[in-house]
């Protein structure tokens, strides 16, 4: 098969294009460049662009860097800043990945006759009843599938993830073996637009307006703090909103921009029955609407407990008391069925 | 898309490759591997000894020295060698004393214009664009307008992108006539290869050169400062050329740089340059006549013979030029950014193309030794590509 890999310089999408290459696919390595500004690993990433283009000269494969840095600040950077500024805590990865990565670099693939596009993401993709599914990646700590469940079969069909089937130590026993630069690399852990020097205060600050405000007591109605930048306050937080009666550390359960106040109460009564999803966002691998009432195994972070719950309408109600979701992160749903199946997304709503 | 599975090989030499990426560099002439080669057999490397070997190598690095000035018509005291074409750049912006602005033209290649920004900033004085009408051609009489007594001038000889070539002796003479004393640095790495440099020369003074462009090798440059010029050395320590750049001389380089520019002279006068300038013109009718939309940046502008630079409506550089090297064409957008990403070009933006149009750059550049048969293969294959990508 004619594959296109996107390969980021990380050790994943490195031995992707190492094992379709061995398996005797004909490879072809690209790069997004998309973010012009500074980041950790230089300007516009220059260094992971040098290892990826480093490692399709060892492989000897042909390689090339496609610039989408117009459009990810589009699709990616200027709605996170957007959803930040409306009290939202958005995740960018899974956005890169909707219109970038499976988007226009799938279009992409297409168009220049490639036959799939692979990449390093630690999931799997299985022919299930004749049909293409999403599963969870072997290696649990390091499964994926949560920021590609915004998939649809469509893409499924056209989609390779080598390393889905193995460790992460597998992989890189795999790169050191073939003495592939990136073989020790760490993995990339934060945002790859925002450098660690301003951080995302800083990134934040240069592009839009932080709002100081006062920290309210939910049962009370006081006020008992201040905090210096509600756009950086995470629904569900913890850290910084001081104690309760109890000495335990408060939880923000509301963040409002607009009336300069964030809300706090205690863990207890922090919890939720249900979480509303936007209607737009929701997005389902075979296209099936659920029933009110269909139960779901619905996973809230990349790497959070996945928990029971069933669909009312737009909502997510859990089977059991849910800690607080900020909106604009992403639920995952598996299948109770079959668990490590991936059945749909959605954005959690304000 | 069969017959892209079956891959070229990755050697320029190779006959299913056609490498149309001069304007990035030429591939090493034979001619001068075997002068490097020659150049410090036996000798010891370093020209600056008290002892008779340092003595003979600094006679093969004076020989060339020689050999490059007589090549540009220049006294062989005003040739200082320096690390490469940005390295020279650099030098004959930062290393001019003192000067009330920089003013440079709005196409230049980025070596001149971040050395530019740095110098305004070093000598907290103006940064000046000077603008290119649509062809890419210097606006002579608003740049005259624009630049003070006392500036340091900086506009290339020809565009690495679109290959215009830039009025540099009528810029001299409307700024005597103003009368402007300024300083001129020329930036003739792009033009050096298919250009005749002496009215250039005579015009500027401080030119910049740089080997790997005349298939000649890279990490060895040229600036020529003309008698008189104050300047401050960049790159202090031993002060071995002429106290204006330090460092061991690279000699072997050297002499390739001087054989690479003895070679382009030779085929300036056998006519090379204009066979293959009716190459070039036959590819760019070749092409436009399958596809009409395309637009020649710079076609109705003085060009150098080898560059094709066009833009493809409704597409992106990077798509045309994977489906070109799947096929083994070597060609390139023209501007890209550190990563190698192809981006918007300055140039094309400061000419008025759109960003949409910037985008679907192609520039094809070719080699007098580039032949018709290889042409009609790019050709071919560009035609194809297009089509694809615009179906």
């Amino acid at each position: 098969m004619r594959i296109m890999v996107a390969m980021s310089g990380g050790v994943d999408s490195s031995v992707a294009a190492s094992l379709l290459l061995e398996e005797g696919h004909d490879v072809t390595g690209v790069t997004l460049k998309l973010w012009d500004g500074p980041s950790d690993t230089g300007c516009c990433s220059v260094a992971d662009v040098d290892d990826a283009r480093r490692v399709a000269s060892q492989l000897g494969i042909d390689y090339h860097v496609a610039n989408m840095s117009d459009e990810f600040t589009h699709r990616v950077v200027d709605p996170y800043v957007a959803s930040h500024g409306a009290g939202e805590t958005p995740n960018p990865c899974i956005e890169c990945n909707r219109f970038l990565k499976f988007g226009s670099l799938m279009t992409m693939m297409d168009r220049l006759g490639f036959e799939a596009l692979a990449t390093g993401h630690h999931a799997r993709v299985q022919r299930i009843n004749g049909r293409a599914e999403l599963l969870r990646g072997v290696d649990a700590a390091k499964d994926q599938s949560y920021v590609l469940s915004m998939l649809t079969s469509a893409q499924l069909e056209n989609l390779v993830l080598p390393v889905g089937e193995m460790t992460k130590d597998d992989v890189r026993a795999h790169g050191t073996a073939r003495a592939l630069r990136t073989s020790a690399k760490p993995d990339s852990q934060d945002v790859c637009f925002i450098s660690s020097g301003p951080g995302r205060r800083g990134f934040l600050e240069e592009r839009s307006q932080i709002t100081a405000g006062s920290i309210v007591d939910l049962q009370s109605g006081e006020t008992i703090g201040e905090v210096d930048a509600l756009e950086l306050i995470t629904l569900g937080q913890r850290q910084g909103l001081g104690l309760d009666d109890n000495g335990e550390k408060r939880v923000a359960v509301r963040v409002d921009i607009a009336q300069k106040r964030v809300e706090v109460t205690t863990p207890e009564r922090s919890m939720i029955k249900a979480l509303n999803l936007r209607e737009d966002s929701i997005t389902w691998v075979h296209q099936a609407l659920p029933r009110t009432g269909a139960p779901v195994i619905a996973q809230l972070r990349s790497h959070s407990a996945p928990v029971a719950a069933w669909f009312e309408e737009h909502r997510l109600v859990f089977a059991e008391p849910h800690h607080p979701v900020a909106p604009g992160q992403t639920a995952a749903f598996y299948d109770p069925d079959h668990p490590d199946v991936v059945i749909g997304s959605a954005i959690v709503a304000l | 898309m069969s017959s892209a599975t079956q891959r070229p090989s990755l050697s320029p030499e190779s006959p299913s490759v056609v490498f149309l990426d001069h304007a990035a560099g030429s591939p090493l002439r034979p001619s001068v591997a075997d002068a490097m080669a020659r150049a410090l057999v036996g000798l010891p490397p370093n020209p600056s000894g008290a002892h008779r070997l340092a003595r003979a190598t600094r006679g093969v690095l004076e020989d060339a020295r020689e050999q490059i000035a007589t090549s540009l018509g220049v006294d062989a005291r005003e040739v200082v060698f320096t690390g490469g074409g940005t390295e020279s750049c650099n030098l004959g912006i930062l290393g001019v004393a003192a000067p009330t602005a920089i003013c440079i033209s709005a196409v230049e290649h980025v070596a001149v214009k971040e050395a530019a920004a740095r110098a305004a900033q070093m000598h907290s004085v103006e940064l000046i664009e000077l603008p290119v009408d649509a062809r890419g051609v210097l606006r002579i009489d608003q740049a005259v307008e624009l630049i003070p007594d006392g500036a340091l001038v900086s506009v290339m000889a020809a565009n690495n992108e679109t290959g215009v070539i830039q009025p540099i002796a009528e810029l001299r003479k409307a700024l005597r006539h103003a009368p402007r004393n300024v300083i001129i640095h020329c930036d003739a790495i792009g033009a050096s290869a298919s250009m005749e440099l002496r009215s250039v020369v005579e015009a500027a003074d401080l030119i910049s050169l740089a080997g790997h462009k005349l298939g000649g090798p890279p990490s060895c440059g040229v600036l020529l400062v003309k008698e008189g010029v104050a300047m401050v050395a960049r790159v202090v320590g031993g002060g071995q050329e002429l106290e204006r750049r330090s460092g061991t001389q690279d000699v072997a380089g050297i002499v390739g740089m001087a054989t690479a520019l003895s070679a382009t002279d030779e085929e300036r006068e056998r006519g090379d340059l204009e066979t293959m300038r009716i190459r070039r013109d036959r590819l760019a009718e070749t092409i436009q006549r399958a596809h009409p939309e395309i637009t020649v940046h710079g076609q109705d502008a003085t060009r150098l013979p080898g560059h094709l630079h066009f833009s493809v409506p409704g597409v992106v550089s990077e798509e045309l030029i994977l489906l070109l090297d799947q096929r083994g064409i070597c060609a390139s957008a023209g501007a890209a950014c550190s990563s190698g990403a192809p981006q918007a070009s300055h140039v094309l933006l400061a000419m008025g193309v759109n960003e949409r149009m910037a985008r679907g750059a192609l520039r094809l550049t070719l080699a007098t030794s580039t032949t018709d048969e290889e042409l009609d293969r790019a050709a071919m294959s560009v035609i194809y590509v297009i089509s694809q990508l615009r179906a």
